[in-house]
């Protein structure tokens, strides 16, 4: 029935392509507060960048979220629908926002597809930054 | 009692209480019903013991629509029909899918699961699987660890898997031996006669390929001939109105359908094995489960959606390492070599940790399926949304016998489309949430519907064409799988479903096949037939 399937890569092979390795967000939980100020834009796009471990492949999915969702290409409606009203600049405050973000948008299935890749809109809109910067 | 119609003395007329046109799942089913409650029963089959190519050739159908149908590879035309290669997938329509859905339009059936369920229960040693369980109740009988799933949106499926029973295979003693079955092998229906009204059957014609014709008188007859063949049959049947028979209300051949099936979903999961300690196969001594997930009603409300469901693809472990070391130690036990011993010894070592794990697995829960330490390929078969203009039409090719070939225009609409997506969707944020599963669709599946189509191929599911409803201006047959319009011509086949579920419909074939053998019983006793 199903026999068929033309994959002939396995799963390490795959893994070590890494397409999808840039929109996948490591979070771990940290501790820390949020700072008052809103970051600059060299200082959003440097945390931007610290979060995503392959910002080429960020950039290619961010451009795709941006070209279905092309009211969200101003950065500062990116970070607000990110980080809320909160101007977040700390990195590990910033991971602890997006993690829950990101389940959150699961949990309530608002996710899309890029590239393939089920990913939540959290993370589209992570990618999608790093085109503003 | 076997015959042989191409030796039969030209001319010859065949009488019964109960003429049943096709030996499938469901012509069987009833031809062992009914002759087992005392009523003699002609069975006739296009084909012989055997499959032959002249017959299969009788199943060359034309494509209108975009999308390809090869409608001669996925039906079987001998005894036992498509149960000569089904793979055994079987599971009960969820109750949902019988209801009226206000935003499915043209769903509903006339009849409820819980009318249905008795006959599901018969149904399972026919088809000789294990008592039913939920998929909860399987994952509990294992030991797998239930994942943390939200159930408004989706659940652990059961599906049974069945041998598969080869209906031709079992039952084919019991039909030999039986005083009151007749089965006639080579014996094709070319015409259902009707009086000049339109609203009785008089005989069946018959005809083989060696050119003997005859005819079948009968109390009631039954075509079982599949679900594009039902409705040829009766488009066919046009010597009284040359719309075809029970076709007054333009209904005949509409509403055909399938399920949208796509296999090429893959799983990357941080533990390689996350999916598969859970989807998969379970083995029992009275059958295998395999686990997956459906979607809950509630969230195919929500989401104005089709029903979808999500299993591994359960053939794959054909390529686990575990399984090449079995067949190196077997092999070097017996003193020979496998093929590629290089690659099979290189594969063992490269994956001693997935033995390891399969080895510890077995022993500690007997019946579960191997793990491989390969990519997790998903499969996803969503419900086709009713659709009128999805059609079985007649072409104006004609077969060896004379008889009109079939069309099929397959079409699929936006519904279709938006229910696959987003039920991707919400199967993927539900692996992500209980095992940071990330699933990846082929970049196809978001194309415009008419490219969309090609995602999807004939998987042998051929629903509607004679549905079923109390309302003749929705339906060819009633509740009983009676004709409207016709007292004594019935349909059994997946032809009479009004939806399709998200379950094959082997299971639900022979469940109406059941129940429409009371019926028979009922109603043929009433007529004055007297059945043991």
């Amino acid at each position: 029935m199903v026999s068929d399937v033309a994959v002939d890569a396995t799963r390490r092979r795959l893994l070590g392509m890494a397409c999808a390795a840039a929109i996948i967000c490591r979070v771990r939980p940290a501790a820390a507060a949020l700072a008052d100020q809103a970051p600059a834009a060299a200082e959003r796009a440097a945390l931007v960048r610290s979060l995503l471990p392959d910002l080429a492949a960020a950039r290619r999915v961010g451009s795709l979220y941006l070209a279905q969702s092309p009211s969200e290409k101003d950065p500062a409606v990116l970070w607000s629908a990110l980080f809320g009203g909160s101007s977040a600049c700390d990195r590990a405050a910033c991971r602890d926002i997006l993690a829950a973000r990101i389940t959150a948008d699961f949990r309530s299935s608002d996710v899309l597809r890029l590239h393939g890749w089920v990913v939540a809109r959290s993370e589209a809109r992570l990618c999608a930054l790093s085109c503003c910067g | 009692m076997f015959v042989d119609f191409r030796e039969v003395a030209e001319g010859q007329q065949f009488q019964a209480d109960v003429c049943i046109a096709g030996a499938g799942a469901a012509g069987i089913t009833l031809a062992t019903e009914l002759s087992a409650a005392g009523l003699e029963v002609c069975l006739l089959e296009s084909g012989g013991l055997e499959m032959d190519a002249d017959t299969q050739k009788l199943y060359e159908a034309g494509n209108v629509g975009i999308t390809r149908l090869p409608a001669t590879a996925t039906r079987l035309r001998f005894f036992g029909g498509s149960t000569n290669h089904w793979n055994g997938k079987c599971a009960r329509l969820d109750p949902g899918d019988f209801r009226e859905r206000s935003w499915v339009p043209d769903s509903g059936w006339p009849i409820t699961r819980l009318e249905l369920d008795p006959f599901y229960d018969r149904a399972q040693p026919l088809l000789d699987l294990a008592p039913s369980r939920t998929g909860a109740a399987v994952a509990e009988e294992f030991g797998v660890p239930r994942p943390p799933l939200d159930p408004s949106v989706a659940s652990l499926f059961a599906w049974q898997l069945s041998p598969p029973t080869r209906f031709g295979e079992k039952f084919r003693s019991q039909l030999k031996s039986s005083p009151r079955a007749h089965v006639v092998l080579y014996a094709n229906v070319v015409n259902v006669q009707t009086n000049a009204s339109a609203d009785h059957v008089l005989h069946l014609d018959i005809r083989s390929l060696s050119g003997r014709s005859a005819r079948v008188v009968a109390g009631a007859y039954v075509l079982s001939c599949g679900g594009i063949e039902n409705s040829r049959l009766l488009l066919s049947s046009d010597s009284v109105d040359a719309r075809g028979l029970g076709n007054a209300r333009d209904l005949v051949g509409r509403y055909f359908i399938e399920h949208l099936r796509n296999h090429e979903l893959i799983a990357l999961e941080r533990d390689p094995y996350a999916i598969q300690r859970i989807y998969n196969v379970y083995q029992r001594r009275e059958g295998d489960y395999l686990l997956g997930l459906a979607l809950s009603e509630q969230v195919q409300q929500r989401e104005g959606i089709l029903n979808a469901g999500f299993f591994p693809n359960f053939e794959r472990t054909e390529i686990s390492a575990t399984v090449t070391a079995g067949r190196l130690a077997r092999g070097l036990l017996h003193g020979q070599l496998p093929d590629d011993p290089a690659a099979s010894v290189g594969r063992v070592l490269r994956n001693l940790d997935e033995i390891v794990i399969n080895v510890r697995r077995k022993l500690l829960r007997p019946g579960s399926n191997l793990l491989t330490d390969d990519l997790s390929i998903l499969v996803i078969d969503t419900e086709q949304a009713p659709n009128r203009q999805s059609r079985i039409l007649l072409s104006s090719e004609r077969d060896a016998l004379g008889m009109r070939r079939a069309a099929v225009d397959w079409r699929m609409n936006e519904l279709d489309r938006r229910s696959v997506l987003r039920a991707l969707d919400l199967f993927a944020a539900q692996l992500w949430l209980c095992h940071r599963a990330r699933i990846h669709v082929p970049d196809s599946m978001d194309n415009e519907l008419q490219e969309w189509v090609q995602n999807f191929k004939d998987v042998a599911h051929h629903i509607g064409g004679t549905r079923m409803a109390d309302d003749p201006q929705r339906g060819v047959v009633d509740r009983n799988c009676r004709v409207h319009g016709v007292d004594n011509l019935f349909i059994a086949g997946s032809s009479v479903f009004p939806t399709s579920g998200q379950t094959n419909p082997t299971m639900t074939i022979v469940a109406l096949a059941l129940r429409l053998a009371d019926e028979l019983k009922r109603s043929l006793k009433g007529a004055g037939r007297s059945p043991t």
